[in-house]
């Protein structure tokens, strides 16, 4: 589903030019759950965002279900965006002026669904996520685990292929982080790609696969479970 | 998605109630004040719109040159004119306007009169202006009365709902002794009130039929011409000219101008015989000012929405990375405008028309046309209106849009794009202030110029003054005088041709100026019975008042009766007072000997005095005295606090000596503050525009320091934490904006100065611009911004520095 290769970025001030992603090459087949782990500053973020698409690479080719995207301009890359990829933020993200209701429903109104339509499909995502109760709330009179759950909620009310996690659990305390990873492992289940940025081993290990990375580039790769593609070639 | 958007704006609008409150103060104020102007500036643009024939129809002026150079323009042609122009075919009809006002008692109660706005023209006004006639045929004079034509209006206020016409009324006269009657002959409908012929009452009569005359010499009159649908104007002029060129005698033929009549009410500067005019001028002035506080009001909103912008980031951030699309964004913060621009709106409407009374009686005429009256300007006003919120709503729209989402992400809204909208709103908070600091220069300087005018020593003493206006006395007025100063209240008092606010006087020679050959002065002759001067409170510096005990003081009207050059040479012997200023500028040391240049003889020197307004120098001065003059005012000297008796007892002497006629009293000191009537307005007008400016301003500088403040707060929480006070951090920013007004000074003084020294040209009498009326625009200016700045930046600066450095 995914294939980079030789991925560059740089960040460049006045005086210095840094490399964030150094010829970075991997592969992620569809209905993987895939976790990226590292010490802080060493590219993880930096490579979420561009497979995720809110970045552009400096160097190197990103190949997205088949299609080159490296320096797809904004428009075609928010369109690729908005119907194939759910985002979880450590920090959530949600809209403080929406209630539960209204963030969740917010990607279907980008994708322009129908409002019959969209009501059918989020409150099946809110039943799901069980937080159907807390549909009229506002973001602020959540707990963090809830809000954490109404974001994931938000991030697969689109049906998306690839979900992309920062640091889901970072601003959690274990049970609701566990519950969230539940979550997640659920959705892979049901056949959603999944990768996600972690500092957490624990969290890690809800993985098929670890990849760790430093200064830019891959070190090691373990496979914690072998993972059976549907479809093998990219 | 619409209704979404709107959800999500009010809810914005809720959630940040200070910041909205300020926005919808500003821009309601903004739109208001815009409204009222606007209306004044729609009404007076719109007159004269609405005659059937308004492009036919023109005023006809007369153009005076010499050598190519304009002598003198008029709105009047020789009598004759009318006569001569019913010749050319081009011409559709031809008619003579007049505008006065007459006291008409409509209910024939004695002295009783309604002060009534008149058109004194002939039958053919009727026509050539389509006046809707609804009662009579008042286009067939009859013989042997007066006849007038009142309107609907009129009918309704006074007759009951009974048809008046065929009834006769009488008129409350300032001059016959007995009231004129006139005969109803018919009933108009009210012509609106957005025109420069405002009539209530069309007096109509015959046309002069006399010949023009061919030595350019005779009586003059205003002309309305309507020319028929296909002839240009222009031709005709050159066509007219040409022939009146040839038909005159004279060396120097007049020209004639054709001036539009919508041209009439705003460009008729040189127009003597019209009452109600305009001026274009001021109303560009006011157009302008309508434009700028539009401008100010919307520079505030996307000051403040930009501003607003870092808190913007992250949802707009999170609503890109969800698979908005720019439109969809710009729309979504167009609505949020919308909503703003809705309620301002709704609010300023609702201040517009409780502030439309104010607004009529500032421009003293009641406006034909306005917001609420109008269903086309309404809507109009509504368009305007969403356009703006449009245009507004873009800027911020299209910039918080543009947000990298990965940035907004991450509060990194500190790019170079930020950095040329921080000048950009600089520039526009130093325009603000700018403006502001140049209207409150004028406040300042208009005010004390005001203070100037009315308080300023004019020589003589204005209070315990009254005055009868002006007036015929039929033989009796020397005694309803003398009756008058039996009164114990009555001090002194004088018939005159001039009293003071009357002109410099009843006559004026320009005689050349002894010290300084080639140059003339004007002297001024007044003539009154002999206790002018008394009656006024002028000193004698010198030899004696006049007085009826000196036998040839006085002269009888009977003496100006076929003057010849006995007589004239009797009139240089005739004793007069002159004022101090007119003895020394005619080096006058001996009385009693006839002056060459002043043709009369000086008996007194009088202490000068303002014989005009202070917008002109005092004058010299020349009193003569008439036995029992037939026409002028009444002034009196009375007794401090004795208003109210004097006015009693004068309306018992008139019932009694002049029972039809029209009496009017005035107390002389209101009259003469009335003379500053402009300037007093003005005031009024800089004084409301400079808080309003300010005011506006102050938000400008509180969207600004808003949103430094907010991106500087992780430096304001680091600074605290390295020990920084309260009072040096509200002394950082401050510093900040102390450079924006010193720049907007900079810009300002010198423009005020300048305009300002150029509006105090006009008065002869005038203040100086002290170098402290910069100092105290400054620091109001200063003080208002210093305010605004030092409450937000110690608001964050008092913040724990813990919760400010988590926060970033």
């Amino acid at each position: 589903m995914i294939k980079i290769t030789d991925l560059e970025k740089y960040y460049a001030t006045e005086e210095v030019r840094t490399i964030a992603l150094n010829k970075l090459s991997f592969q992620v087949q569809e209905g993987e759950f895939v976790a990226v782990m590292g010490p802080s500053g060493c590219g993880k973020s930096t490579l979420l965002n561009i497979l995720g698409l809110l970045d552009d690479p400096d160097g190197g080719s990103f190949i997205f279900n088949g299609i080159e995207v490296a320096g797809f301009n904004e428009r075609k890359r928010a369109d690729l965006r908005k119907h194939n990829i759910g985002f979880v933020f450590q920090s959530f993200n949600l809209i403080d002026e929406l209630t539960v209701f209204e963030n969740v429903e917010l990607p279907l109104i980008y994708t322009g669904v129908k409002p019959a339509e969209r009501k059918k499909r989020v409150d099946e995502v809110l039943e799901k996520m069980q937080i159907m109760h807390r549909r009229k709330h506002f973001p602020q009179q959540l707990s963090g685990g809830q809000q954490q759950r109404v974001a994931v909620a938000r991030a697969v009310v689109n049906n998306p292929k690839l979900i992309l996690a920062d640091e889901p659990t970072g601003n959690l305390d274990s049970s609701n982080g566990n519950e969230v990873m539940d979550l997640l492992t659920e959705l892979n289940e049901a056949g959603t790609t999944i990768i996600m940025v972690t500092h957490s081993e624990h969290d890690a290990k809800y993985s098929h696969r670890i990849i760790r990375m430093l200064d830019g580039q891959k070190v090691t790769e373990n496979v914690l479970t072998e993972y059976k593609s549907k479809t093998l070639e990219v | 998605m619409f209704r979404n958007y709107i959800k999500i704006a009010w809810r914005n609008l809720l959630k940040n109630s200070t910041y909205s409150l300020i926005n919808i103060i500003g821009l309601t104020i903004g739109l208001a004040a815009c409204l009222a102007v606007t209306t004044v500036v729609i009404d007076e643009s719109s007159y004269d719109s609405f005659w059937t024939k308004k492009d036919q129809i023109f005023r006809l002026n007369t153009i005076t040159t010499r050598d190519g150079e304009l002598l003198e323009k008029g709105d009047y042609a020789l009598s004759g004119t009318n006569i001569a122009l019913k010749d050319f075919p081009d011409v559709e009809a031809i008619t003579t306007i007049e505008q006065f006002d007459t006291n008409f008692s409509f209910r024939n109660i004695r002295g009783e009169g309604t002060k009534t706005k008149v058109i004194y023209t002939n039958p053919s006004f009727l026509e050539m202006f389509d006046i809707e006639i609804t009662s009579g045929n008042p286009e067939n004079l009859v013989e042997g009365t007066l006849n007038i034509i009142i309107s609907e209006s009129l009918v309704k206020r006074f007759f009951n709902g009974r048809n008046p016409v065929g009834e006769t009324i009488k008129d409350l006269p300032s001059y016959s002794n007995e009231p004129n009657e006139y005969l109803i002959t018919g009933i108009f409908k009210d012509i609106p009130e957005n025109t420069h012929l405002r009539g209530q009452v069309i007096y109509l009569h015959k046309p002069r039929t006399e010949v023009l005359n061919k030595k350019q010499f005779g009586f003059f009159q205003t002309y309305y011409v309507s020319l028929k649908n296909d002839v240009d104007k222009t031709t005709f002029e050159a066509k007219y000219n040409n022939w009146y060129s040839n038909y005159t005698e004279v060396e120097h033929p007049d020209k004639f101008e054709l001036q539009p009549l919508q041209d009439i009410y705003l460009r008729s500067d040189f127009a003597g015989n019209q009452i109600y005019k305009g001026s274009a001028q001021k109303l560009y002035i006011l157009g302008a000012i309508a434009i700028l506080l539009l401008v100010i009001a919307c520079i505030n909103y996307v000051n403040l929405t930009t501003a607003r912008a870092s808190h913007k980031m992250q949802e707009t951030g999170v609503r890109k990375v969800l698979g908005a699309d720019r439109f969809q964004l710009i729309s979504q913060y167009l609505a949020e405008s919308g909503l703003f621009f809705l309620i301002s709106g709704i609010l300023a409407f609702a201040i517009y028309q409780l502030s439309l009374p104010g607004i009529v009686s500032y421009i003293d005429h009641p406006l034909a046309l306005t917001f609420s009256n109008s269903a086309l300007l309404f809507l109009g006003a509504i368009a305007s209106i969403f356009a703006l919120s449009v245009l507004t709503g873009l800027y911020p729209a299209l910039l918080i849009s543009r947000i990298n989402p990965l940035a907004s992400l991450r509060k990194k809204f500190r790019s170079n794009a930020t950095g040329q909208t921080q000048f950009v709103r600089k520039g526009l908070v130093v325009f603000q202030f700018s403006i502001s600091l140049v209207v409150l220069i004028a406040m300042i300087v208009v005010n004390q110029q005001v203070t100037l005018l009315k308080s300023k020593d004019i020589g003589f003493d204005a209070s315990n003054l009254l005055s009868i206006k002006y007036s015929t006395w039929q033989n009796k007025g020397e005694s309803f005088k003398n009756e008058l100063l039996k009164s114990p209240f009555v001090e002194n008092a004088s018939i005159s041709s001039w009293i003071p606010s009357g002109g410099g006087g009843s006559m004026n020679r320009r005689i050349e100026n002894p010290d300084k050959t080639g140059d003339e002065v004007e002297i001024w002759y007044m003539f009154a019975d002999t206790d002018l001067a008394e009656t006024l409170g002028l000193e004698i510096e010198k030899g004696r008042f006049l007085s009826n005990d000196f036998g040839g003081d006085a002269l009888p009207q009977s003496f100006y009766i076929e003057m010849d050059s006995v007589k004239k040479a009797e009139l240089e012997k005739r004793p007069s007072l002159i004022t101090a200023q007119a003895a020394r500028l005619l080096k006058v040391d001996q009385l009693n000997v006839a002056n060459k240049d002043l043709e009369v003889t000086p008996v007194g020197i009088v202490s000068n005095f303002n014989n005009e307004n202070l917008r002109t120098s005092a004058k010299p001065v020349v009193i003569q005295a008439d036995k029992n003059p037939d026409r002028g005012s009444l002034l009196m000297r009375i007794k401090p606090g004795s208003e109210e008796k004097v006015i009693a007892k004068i309306n018992e002497l008139w019932q009694e000596f002049y029972p039809y006629k029209l009496l009017e009293i005035n107390n002389v000191s209101d009259l003469l503050q009335k003379q500053y009537e402009a300037e007093t307005k003005l005031l009024q007008f800089f004084s409301f525009f400079s808080a309003l400016s300010l005011f506006l301003a102050a938000l400008g500088v509180f969207g600004l320091i808003v949103q430094v403040t907010e991106q500087r707060v992780k430096e304001i929480g680091i600074r605290k934490v390295l020990g920084a006070s309260v009072q040096s951090i509200v002394l950082l920013f401050s510093k900040d904006f102390l450079k924006t007004i010193a720049v907007a000074l900079f810009i300002a003084i010198p423009i005020g100065w300048y305009a300002m020294h150029e509006w105090l040209q006009d008065y002869a009498h005038r203040i100086e611009i002290k170098w402290w009326v910069f100092g105290l625009a400054a620091s109001v200016v200063t003080g208002v911004a210093m305010l605004t700045v030092g409450i937000q930046s110690a608001k964050k600066a008092i913040i724990n520095p813990a919760k400010s450095l988590k926060t970033e």
